[in-house]
Formats: C-alpha cells, sequence, structure tokens
C-alpha cells in the first residue's frame, strides 16, 4: 500500500484498519509506504498490527520484488522508480503482472456505483483498477470494520461525553453552549487550545489538560487526547455519548458504532460538499425516517456539515432525546454493518486477478 | 496534451497505439479536492467500445483532427446528416453521437471532426440556449438559486437540474460539457 499524509492521520488511518482487517481474512505479507512513516507508526499497536512500514520510496528507488497487488491509497501517485519497474514488468510476457488498484475516498453518492471496478488505461500500456468504496450494492463496500464490543460508558459524571475530531473552523463551542449541559470534551490537544485561545477573554483556565470554560450556558471540561494508537484511539472514541468526527476513518467507525454522531466533510466547493452530504442523507432517510426525531438529526447533520447556521434549539431537543437518536444511531449502525466491506471487496478483486494470472500461465505453459 | 478533465466528447486520445474516441466524458469530484473523469471510447481502428475512468489531472495525448463547420440536416437511421455551406453532406453513426444527441435540433450549427477522412463525431458550442418544455411550479418562498429541479428542454426532451425560479417557457444556457444549467436568458 502507498499512502500520502496530507493534513492529519486519518487517510492512513484507513490503510491501517484496512492492513489490519486484510490481514484477518487472509495470509499476507503487507508492507504501507508512507510519506510520514514515523508519524504514522504512532497508530500501530504491535500486539495486533504486524505490518511493515518504510518510507516514501525516492523517485530512484526500486522495490526489491514487485509485489502482486499494489494499492495507492486516495489515489496517490505511484513514487517513479516503482512505476518504472511496473513498466518493465508490462514488457516481459513471462512475469507475473501485478494488480495496480487505485482507491478512493468513500461516497455516498451515486456515480460511484457506475465508476467502481473501472480500468483506467495509462498511455504507456499500464492498467489501473478504480475502487471506489461506497454504501451501495455495486460500491467497492464500507471501509472499516464493526466495533467488536463497545467499552463500557465512563458514567463516574452526570456529563455528556462528547467526543470531537474536527476541523479548526468548525463552530463546536456554539453548538455546545447551546446545550446547557455539563460537557465533557474530549479532543485533541491542538484542537482544545485553539477553542481556548479563541474564547472570550472572562474564562478561567485551571489546569493544561482540565480546564473549565465559564462561557455560555454550557459548562464544558477539556479533557486532551495525547497522540495514542489506533486502537486506544477508537476506545476513547466509542466511550463517548456524542461524536462530532470528520474526514473519512473517524467517521466511518462513528457510523459502525451505534453512538449519535455528526460528521464534517473535507472542506471543498460548497456545492460538492452539499452533493455528498445530500447523497448520504438520503441513504439515511431510507432507513430512518420513521423515526420521530430523524428530521432534526438531519438537519443538524447538514447545517454541521455545511457550516451553516444551525437550528440551535432543534439540536438541543435532539441531544435532550440523546435516546431517541442513540435507536437511529444503532439503526444506522446496524445497516452499516451488513453493508459489503471494503477489505471482502479488495480480497474478491485480488482472488479474481489471481485466478485471471492462473488461465494465462496455464494458456503459456 | 490535456488533462482528463479537459476532454471534451469528440475529442480524440491516444490509448497505447489506439486512436479513441470520446463519446461520453462524466466529471465527478471524489474527496480533497480530488476528481475523476469516467469516459465512454470508441476505437477509431476496430470500432470497438469501452469504458474507463481517470484522475482528472492524469495528462493524455489528444489528436489534432480535421473539423468542418457543418448543420445538422436530417437522420436517416442509423446515420445523423450534416452539411456544410458548399452543400457537402457527413453522415455520422448515430453510436459516435455520444451526448449531442441530448441537444441536437434542426439547423443546429456545430462541428464535424474527421479522421482518415471519416466523419467519426460532432462536437458542439461549450453552451446552447434551450427552451423548457415542461418543470414542476416552483415552491413560494425559495428563491436563492440553491435548491434545483429536473426540467425538460426542446427539442429532445433531455433533463437538465434546473434553480426553483425557471418556470415552463423560459430559455435557459446549458453547458454541454457537463450538461448543467448555466443561466436563464432574457
Amino acid at each position: 500500500m502507498f499512502c500520502q499524509v496530507i493534513d492529519h492521520l486519518g487517510d492512513i488511518g484507513v490503510c491501517l484498519r484496512l492492513a489490519r482487517s486484510l490481514q484477518a481474512l487472509g495470509d499476507w505479507d503487507l508492507h504501507i509506504f508512507c510519506n510520514q512513516a514515523d508519524k504514522a507508526r504512532l497508530l500501530i499497536d504491535p500486539q495486533v498490527d504486524r505490518v511493515d512500514w518504510h518510507a516514501w520510496p525516492t523517485d530512484e528507488a526500486y522495490l526489491q520484488h514487485v509485489p502482486e497487488v499494489i494499492l495507492c491509497a486516495f489515489g496517490c501517485d505511484l513514487p517513479l522508480g516503482v512505476r518504472r519497474q511496473l513498466e518493465l514488468q508490462r514488457k516481459n510476457p513471462a512475469l507475473p503482472k501485478t494488480l495496480w488498484i487505485h482507491l478512493d475516498y468513500l461516497s455516498a453518492e451515486p456515480w460511484v456505483e457506475d465508476f467502481h471496478g473501472l480500468s483506467s488505461y495509462k498511455p504507456d500500456g499500464l492498467i489501473q483498477q478504480f475502487y471506489f468504496p461506497g454504501f451501495g450494492e455495486k460500491t467497492g463496500g464500507l471501509p472499516g470494520d464493526p466495533p467488536s464490543l463497545l467499552p463500557s460508558n465512563q458514567a463516574q459524571t452526570s456529563a455528556l461525553r462528547v467526543f470531537a475530531y474536527v476541523y479548526k473552523h468548525a463552530p463546536l463551542m456554539t453548538w455546545l453552549h447551546a446545550l446547557n449541559l455539563p460537557i465533557d470534551l474530549l479532543t485533541t490537544e491542538d484542537l482544545a487550545n485553539h477553542w481556548q485561545t479563541a474564547r472570550p477573554t472572562t474564562c478561567v483556565t485551571t489546569t493544561s489538560c482540565e480546564q473549565h470554560d465559564e462561557v455560555g450556558q454550557a459548562r464544558i471540561q477539556f479533557k486532551t487526547l495525547a497522540p495514542c494508537t489506533q486502537i486506544a484511539w477508537d476506545h476513547t472514541m466509542l466511550s463517548c455519548e456524542l461524536l462530532f468526527v470528520r474526514g473519512e476513518d473517524s467517521w466511518v467507525q462513528a457510523m459502525r458504532s451505534g453512538i449519535p454522531w455528526l460528521w464534517q466533510p473535507y472542506p471543498q466547493e460548497l456545492a460538492t460538499m452539499r452533493a455528498k452530504l445530500q447523497s448520504l442523507l438520503n441513504i439515511m432517510s431510507e432507513q430512518l425516517r420513521k423515526y420521530p426525531h430523524w428530521p432534526l438529526w438531519r438537519d443538524a447533520q447538514l447545517a454541521w456539515g455545511l457550516g451553516e447556521e444551525p437550528d440551535l434549539k432543534d439540536f438541543t431537543n435532539l441531544c435532550l432525546e440523546l435516546g431517541s437518536w442513540q435507536a437511529m444511531a444503532r439503526a444506522w449502525a446496524a445497516y452499516c454493518n451488513r453493508l459489503p466491506r471494503l477489505d471482502q471487496g479488495l480480497c474478491h478483486m485480488i482472488d479474481k486477478h489471481r485466478s485471471a494470472l492462473n488461465a494465462y500461465n496455464v494458456r503459456l505453459c | 496534451m490535456k488533462i482528463a478533465q479537459e476532454i471534451r466528447t469528440g475529442n480524440v486520445i491516444m490509448m497505447g497505439k489506439d486512436p479513441m474516441v470520446v463519446l461520453r466524458a462524466e466529471y465527478n469530484k471524489s474527496g480533497r479536492n480530488a476528481a475523476v473523469v469516467k469516459m465512454k471510447l470508441k476505437n477509431l481502428l476496430n470500432n470497438s467500445g469501452t469504458e474507463t475512468v481517470f484522475k482528472a489531472d492524469e495528462k493524455m495525448e489528444v489528436l489534432v483532427l480535421e473539423k468542418k463547420e457543418v448543420t445538422y440536416s436530417y437522420f436517416a437511421d442509423p446515420m445523423y446528416v450534416f452539411m456544410d455551406a458548399e452543400y457537402n453532406q457527413f453522415e455520422v453513426e448515430a453510436d459516435s453521437m455520444g451526448d449531442a444527441l441530448n441537444y441536437l435540433d434542426d439547423a443546429m450549427p456545430c462541428e464535424v471532426i474527421f479522421y482518415n477522412g471519416r466523419a467519426i463525431s460532432v462536437e458542439l458550442p461549450t453552451g446552447l440556449v434551450r427552451e423548457v418544455e415542461y418543470t414542476e411550479p416552483a415552491v413560494r418562498g425559495d428563491t436563492s438559486g440553491k435548491v434545483m429541479k429536473p426540467a425538460r428542454v426542446k427539442p429532445t426532451g433531455f433533463e437538465v437540474q434546473v434553480p426553483a425560479f425557471v418556470e415552463i417557457g423560459d430559455k435557459i444556457e446549458i453547458d454541454t460539457r457537463t450538461g448543467e444549467y448555466r443561466n436563464r436568458v432574457k
């Protein structure tokens, strides 16, 4: 797998999770090449993750062995040397051909079904298979894996446990203050610092890791998350009662968990984000329209995802009916966990490639 | 060289040693500002068809082919017939018309593209004005242009997403590269 870290570790998180589940499905010799391998290694739990991590190869470098499968996560380009190796391999009929996969981002949009599985013919004669994860039966399946067991809610406190891993421009404080509830906010250090720096000067700061923000109606206690393994990250996230997530990896795990969540897509043109959100909400509506509080979740998700003015009264009502929101989140999680899976879909594609190769070799003999 | 997102219906790209005419190009945004383009192609040497996909920023060689300004004349199944200013007629197979069929109108000006002396496809102007034949009435109150609804346009019945304020009989400009509404024409 080749993966380039763009802003944080979400992309590499998807790769690590995929590697873990592929290894559970078969006997793989898996290597991940990452442009920030040292940072990415922080996510690894050596007890669980049996993956070899490598620095991004230079353009002059060749791999010791051309692998059977190359997966370019999120459409990253191959290093030039590796690309040259594939070209040389193509020109030699005696060599087995590598299955070269472009793995794209998850999207709920309907066009994904039409694009998934198509071949991309390169000017140099190489062929790349495009793989689109998604929610439909004809897509490449949903990434992530169902959480095996949710950690018990740490209910020593009556405060609402909120997890936030969002882009900095998200107006989280406005939304949380509207709740008028005591809140334990679990978030990364840089986000906690950002919100605490941005708040009005009348606030009181107590300690560096547990700070009380007295502004607004909610009493928010920040609890910062130190850099940790992906498994520890999941554990923390899933111990919360309300999840504000972003990107892909945390979003998928939130959807699969059955815990109420709101998702912030990667910032793009407003029309693009609207199309992605609306497609997701259309699918969710089919599953959740029987729930009386579904319109509140739907509208909150749309406003949160697009950064639009929220109806905070409706959002407050939704949070006050947390049991109802949990029921919807569980129903959606059950639906997601029944969908085809990315790891299984990839294995199927690879099996087909192997069968074709075997047939080719038999013909050669 | 062009990048994939610049490729239009009627362009001819080289795929290995094969010239391929683009019958349809569909562009979509994936994630993190990345985009992909799906193309329906026809091999000009053996007429075989294929569907393929590219990253929007992938470079590809585009053949510069002879073009001639023509107007659409008539349909003689399975050929669409075009005529130039000297009354020469050129036939293009229905299968090679691609998205142009969505906009075809009597005497419509366009360009026929030739490969080895054979008319292989047509290229339309990037913007065309069409009259709305049918669309649902607008819901009162929303004039933002954000809420879209389907509209059927004359004369082909092609369906375009238009803002809620567009009404039957309005003339709208359509981007023929994307099939999207551009603006209402007074």
